[in-house]
């Protein structure tokens, strides 16, 4: 089993032949058998760690965690391990989730690594070898960045994740790294320089390793209270920041923090126990579901960003609404691309999109399917697009590229349709352990769907105002 | 021709309603999918498009014209992948018809599923020197990577990772402080802008100031 778990985890590290789903959520989704591919994980299931085999093992570099240009160690090897071990903690230390982290030990020797402190790309090019085998998840300290250097990164890199391997098997994650960039505290900050030599605050540091741990751990994603991304206003409203995901796309307010924040916002809390749920968790969550739809009602849209807003108190200085919010893209659990065989033969292998991606379910019943874990108490539901730039790396959601949203951001109201008001909004009571379901949304959009010309009998049947809106594009 | 295939099936109505469902989507993805390969998360801090044009070694401007997934040919377990683009104009670094550079690719999704460089995509990149073993990127990741687009209006705008946002910040104080002489119209969009893309011919006005090309 143990040979046949490993073979898989080489095999997908190496012949994936298509994108894997990056959700609001879950970095990774298990898909079903497709013809003759077998089933990649549990269908519909999130990737997570084997909760059976806690804690996660990782292993770290024996070198120093920062040196300065001279060679000067500015944090020592222990010093960084005990860094590495508190940044772990923060998600460890989720009351509402069951994961843990231990260190086991230093990096194990892999090809031309023999041990000691890893400097060369080659020295991480074979220790990623066994990482991709699964059988270490290395915590890389590059002292002074010139590993990330020679990888061609930009200095500008803080850290970052890589995930490994996969037990496709049975759905869980086996292996994955982190590099830091310990230039970023070697105390020296010379951002004129040639190369440029960036320095952070420890805390700053810290929570940007803690992102890419979230990753580390399973999570993908969240996009709540982007408007704070494109007003650009800094410092961060602090409320803003404290609904503000730590697994947002891109990082660019003050550290959490130092507003007086906790490291992981309610987003964050949310999704780690929904992925690695403890006993407690039943009793500190409530769900709300629901599907989103296009203008016809019928058909699910994908890639939507659907939030959960806890309604403002107006007995605190504070405002709840912006400070306790969780969300989902719609579709999360199905995957971001079926496949198709017309292209098949026609271009380069890379084209051949038969199959499409093993990752996420076809089951049609989880198309625009959200759920959001929250805590007790009262909630808003509004839907909004996924913003156009998260692509790639930073992408959030089943699609990349993101979809523009049909029609314009809305609440959530019981009497939804097509063509409500985006402002008009009902409130959704929840209480712990509840499992609100049937949070459905329309949305405002004069095409009842992309493919507007084929209706289904939907056309008959849709109500008289979008009618009006389909004569209008047909004669314009 | 999946909806014809559909329309032929004696199938009640819940089923054939989930194949539709299915096969929207299936068509919504031919329409989305492209071959182009997946960036991974790594956490950055933000630059300026000063600081940005300083670091860079190659700036152009050009379209992608094919953007292939292999091995690092010495480091075989590190993937890249290699982007041969048409330019049509160069900011900074030797002129040139095409350029063709290969990056490294650290994501668990290897492959295929993003959209950092489709084939087709105009851009306009900002790149770092080529290191030891071949490899760049785009200085500040996507922050050096600008997607060109025309909008409904029929105006061509950029816009990278970050939405543009903190493109500008403290631009022209640093300008004065090195006594770089900005045009009024660079002046203007170094004060005013937020974020957001920004046309076309602003953002290489900007840089060509910045190189000292203008």
């Amino acid at each position: 089993m143990r040979i046949r778990t490993l073979a898989s985890a080489v095999l997908i590290s190496w012949c994936l032949g298509a994108s894997l789903a990056f959700a609001g959520g879950p970095i990774v989704v298990g898909g079903p058998a497709v013809r003759t591919r077998p089933a990649f994980g549990i269908d519909g299931q999130a990737f997570t760690w084997n909760p059976a085999k806690m804690p996660i093992s990782y292993r770290v570099d024996p070198g120093p965690m920062a040196v300065n240009p001279t060679g000067g160690v500015v944090i020592d090897h222990a010093a960084g391990v005990q860094r590495v071990q508190s940044m772990f903690a923060v998600w460890q230390e989720v009351a509402t989730a069951s994961l843990s982290f231990s260190n086991i030990g230093n990096l194990l020797p892999a090809g031309s690594y023999t041990g000691g402190d890893l400097t060369t790309a080659q020295q991480f090019n074979d220790v990623m070898g066994s990482c991709k085998a699964g059988i270490q998840s290395p915590v890389i300290f590059d002292a002074n960045g010139a590993l990330i250097a020679s990888l061609g990164l930009p200095p500008e890199v803080i850290g970052f994740n890589s995930g490994c391997a996969l037990d496709t098997t049975n759905g869980f994650l086996l292996g994955s790294a982190i590099v830091l960039n310990g230039k970023f505290q070697d105390g020296i900050n010379a951002p004129t320089s040639s190369p440029p030599n960036y320095e952070l605050t420890a805390t700053e540091f810290d929570e940007a390793i803690i992102h890419e741990m979230g990753h580390f751990s399973g999570l993908g994603h969240s996009q709540i209270n982007l408007d704070l991304l494109l007003q650009s206003a800094l410092p961060c409203d602090v409320d803003s920041l404290a609904g503000l995901p730590l697994m947002f796309p891109v990082e660019f307010c003050q550290a959490r923090k130092d507003a007086g924040l906790p490291v992981l916002a309610p987003d964050d809390v949310s999704w780690i126990s929904s992925l690695y749920p403890s006993p407690t968790t039943v009793n500190n969550y409530g769900t709300i579901s629901g599907t989103v739809y296009f203008g016809d009602g019928v058909t699910p849209v994908q890639g939507v960003n659907v939030i959960a807003r806890l309604i403002d108190d107006p007995s605190t200085p504070h405002d709840e609404s912006r400070r306790v919010a969780v969300s989902a893209v719609s579709g999360y659990l199905f995957t971001g691309n079926p496949g198709q065989s017309v292209t098949a033969n026609m271009g380069p292998t890379a084209e051949n999109n038969t199959n499409g991606s093993p990752a996420g379910s076809r089951n049609p019943t989880l198309m625009g399917y959200y759920q959001i874990a929250v805590p007790p108490g009262t909630y808003t539901v509004e839907v909004e697009s996924v913003y156009s730039q998260f692509v790639a790396g930073s992408s959030v959601g089943p699609l990349d590229p993101p979809i523009a949203m049909p029609g314009h951001p809305e609440f959530w109201n019981q009497q939804e349709s097509a063509f409500d008001f985006p402002l008009q909004r009902d409130t959704i009571t929840v209480h712990a352990g509840d499992k609100i379901t049937g949070i459905d949304i329309i949305l405002n959009s004069s095409y009842p769907r992309y493919d507007q010309y084929e209706d289904e009998g939907v056309l008959f049947n849709i109500p008289v105002m979008n009618r009006m809106l389909l004569a209008k594009d047909i004669v314009a | 021709m999946l909806y014809g295939v559909i329309y032929v099936l004696d199938v009640n109505q819940s089923l054939r309603r989930a194949l539709l469902m299915l096969s929207v989507v299936s068509i919504l993805t031919v329409c989305l999918h492209n071959s182009s390969f997946a960036q991974s998360s790594a956490r950055t801090i933000p630059r300026s498009l000063d600081q940005l044009t300083a670091e860079a070694d190659v700036i152009v401007h050009g379209s992608v014209t094919s953007a292939k997934l292999e091995p690092h040919p010495q480091l075989r377990n590190l993937m890249t992948v290699v982007v041969t683009m048409r330019i049509v104009e160069t900011y900074k670094g030797p002129a040139r018809k095409t350029i063709t550079f290969r990056q490294y690719v650290w994501s668990l999704d290897e492959s295929q599923g993003a959209t950092e460089y489709g084939k087709g995509q105009e851009l306009l990149l900002l790149l770092r020197p080529v290191s030891e073993y071949g490899l760049t990127s785009p200085v500040g990741l996507g922050q050096g990577r600008f997607l060109i687009s025309t909008d409904r209006k029929g105006h061509v705008t950029a816009v990278n990772s970050r939405g543009n946002v903190g493109l500008f910040n403290s631009v022209a104080q640093r300008a004065q402080a090195h006594g770089l002489q900005l045009s009024p119209r660079v002046l203007t969009v170094a004060q005013q802008h937020r974020g957001g893309p920004i046309p076309l011919t602003d953002l290489q006005e900007a840089i060509r100031t910045f190189v000292g090309t203008r």
